[in-house]
């Protein structure tokens, strides 16, 4: 579950990036978050895994206090949301399994578990036959589900995708979010979508909140095209 | 506050970081950014040996103007007619400056020893020289004294020239406080020589390891986006740091051999001017200390770079 109470960014040059900030997402839930550039979805994703501190109000992130967590504990807070960015962020040296064995390497799990989940979640995405590929050797599209598997690998209960679809061409931006939802359904993870690509938003009829100039000013569930504007 | 579910599974993470798995990924780093390491092994290797041979030839300097100590006598010789109640009246005061700390030690030389060392000094081919002063030695008894501090040598002489009974006194005051300003001058500009070099090491060390963690940063920077803790992050790093600093000392310990038996010995130790100290007596110095030094500038320069990109 992720609560915003009130919440504000002001960065130190004075930018003002969020303010009053009020937003409740509840466990197994999918949403879209949009808005144009600058209007604060990024900062919203750095305050989500502790990139960013909060300058005011509460949020809290899968039992974790965001304004108060101390820097030791954020690591684990890290372990409860997968991220997944717009540029994929594989390692090129490394196969597409080893991408998503890293994960799970990084947090001490024991090696007959990161086969199982890596198997098994190489072939939740498609990918069952890519395992030993370099990303160099794989599409767009096929690079973004690896990097969803590696943020699914470690079962979160947050995925947190921001613009998954940017770098992709649109018959893969539908599939990948085909993906997500499945992933949602079948996972009960709560999906929280970042992006800019209104069609698709308008497609999947999920719940919709719009930030502009760093405050919520739409949330609908079911929101659409119309609605965002 | 998280749940009791979650705060299990990450003490149960917690406890499964093997020391295996940290030493491969050093491995897999060394190896990896392979033009890195090496330029981080040569670079500190370089350094360790300039350190090495500037330690030496401070050794050597020292050594060598210590074989020079003999400057730092005085003989005092004693009236060739002194009777046993003189040189027992000599002896006193000797024993009372020595207990004062102005002289180090002193030897009382008779006549008779001093004319024996002189047939040894100028060997079996000159004894004839002495056979004319067998029955009547012209030489005088004498007191060797050793003295403690150079620059209260001038007081001494004085207060030696006082005692009833001494003749002369010989002394190479002027030649002592040279060699003596001549080791201190040398002490103080290899001292900061070394330190220089090693604060110098420590930049270009740093710089270099800095640049092969750059390479790194999207690694870093997922390692703590996925939650891998500070010290899963850093600890490959410093066992990389621990490696590359082995391997350098290693290597400087097998440079600094060499150039310690054949450029040290053999080369400038063949002049005969120059007494070096021999390599057996010094190489677990050179060991310890390459070791000490590099692993401890390696595993420091390892560590400090990586905290900037674990700001993810």
């Amino acid at each position: 579950m992720i609560e915003f109470n009130n919440v504000n960014k002001t960065y130190e040059n004075g930018t003002r990036a969020l303010h009053n900030v009020n937003l409740c997402i509840e466990q197994g839930e999918f949403v879209f978050i949009v808005g144009d550039s600058g209007a604060g979805k990024t900062t919203l994703t750095k305050l989500l895994i502790c990139e960013e501190r909060l300058s005011g109000g509460t949020l809290k992130v899968n039992g974790y206090n965001l304004s108060k967590i101390p820097r030791r504990k954020i690591p684990f807070l890290r372990r409860t949301i997968g991220m997944v960015f717009q540029d994929f962020r594989l390692l090129p040296n490394m196969t597409a399994a080893e991408n998503v064995s890293f994960a799970m390497h990084v947090i001490g799990e024991p090696k007959k578990l990161i086969q199982s989940r890596v198997k098994r979640f190489m072939g939740l995405v498609g990918l069952s036959d890519k395992m030993d590929s370099f990303p160099r050797e794989l599409s767009g599209g096929e690079k973004q589900r690896v990097a969803l598997a590696r943020a699914l690998v470690n079962r979160p209960s947050v995925i947190i995708a921001d613009e998954p679809t940017g770098n992709i061409d649109p018959a893969m931006s539908y599939e990948m979010m085909k993906l997500l939802l499945h992933i949602n359904e079948v996972e009960k993870m709560t999906i929280v979508v970042i992006t800019h690509q209104l069609d698709l938003v308008n497609t999947f009829n999920k719940r919709v909140i719009t930030i502009r100039d760093g405050a919520v000013v739409s949330d609908k569930i079911g929101g659409t095209y119309d609605a965002i504007k | 506050m998280p749940s009791n579910n979650l705060r299990s599974k990450q003490k149960k993470s917690a406890r499964r970081y093997s020391l295996g798995y940290f030493f491969k990924l050093a491995f897999f780093g060394v190896f990896r950014n392979g033009v890195m390491s090496l330029a981080s092994v040569l670079v500190l290797t370089s350094c360790l040996i300039v350190m090495g041979s500037f330690w030496i030839i401070t050794k050597v300097v020292n050594s060598n103007m210590e074989l020079l100590d003999g400057y730092n006598k005085i003989v005092a010789f004693v009236d060739y007619d002194a009777d046993t109640v003189t040189l027992n009246n000599i002896n006193d005061r000797l024993k009372d400056f020595q207990s004062k700390g102005y002289i180090e030690e002193y030897e009382f030389v008779s006549r008779d020893t001093a004319l024996q060392d002189e047939k040894e000094k100028y060997g079996a081919e000159y004894a004839e020289l002495f056979e004319n002063y067998l029955d009547e030695n012209p030489l005088k008894d004498s007191f060797r004294i050793t003295y403690a501090e150079s620059y209260s040598v001038q007081d001494l002489v004085y207060n030696l020239q006082q005692i009833s009974g001494i003749s002369s006194i010989y002394n190479r005051v002027d030649i002592a406080k040279s060699i003596d300003d001549f080791k201190n001058a040398a002490s103080f500009i290899f001292t900061w020589l070394t330190a220089l070099l090693f604060v110098v090491s420590l930049f270009v060390i740093r710089n270099t390891i800095q640049a092969s963690v750059y390479v790194r940063r999207d690694e870093i920077s997922i390692m703590s986006c996925v939650g891998a803790t500070g010290f899963f992050i850093t600890f490959p790093y410093v066992i990389e740091g621990f490696i590359i600093g082995t391997l350098s000392s290693v290597m400087a310990f097998l440079g600094q051999t060499y150039i310690h038996k054949y450029v040290l010995t053999d080369v400038v130790g063949s002049y005969g001017v120059i007494e070096v100290i021999p390599f057996a007596q010094v190489k677990y110095y050179y060991l310890l200390g390459f070791l000490i030094i590099g692993v401890v500038t390696s595993v420091i320069c390892s560590m400090s770079p990586v905290g900037k990109y674990r700001k993810v």
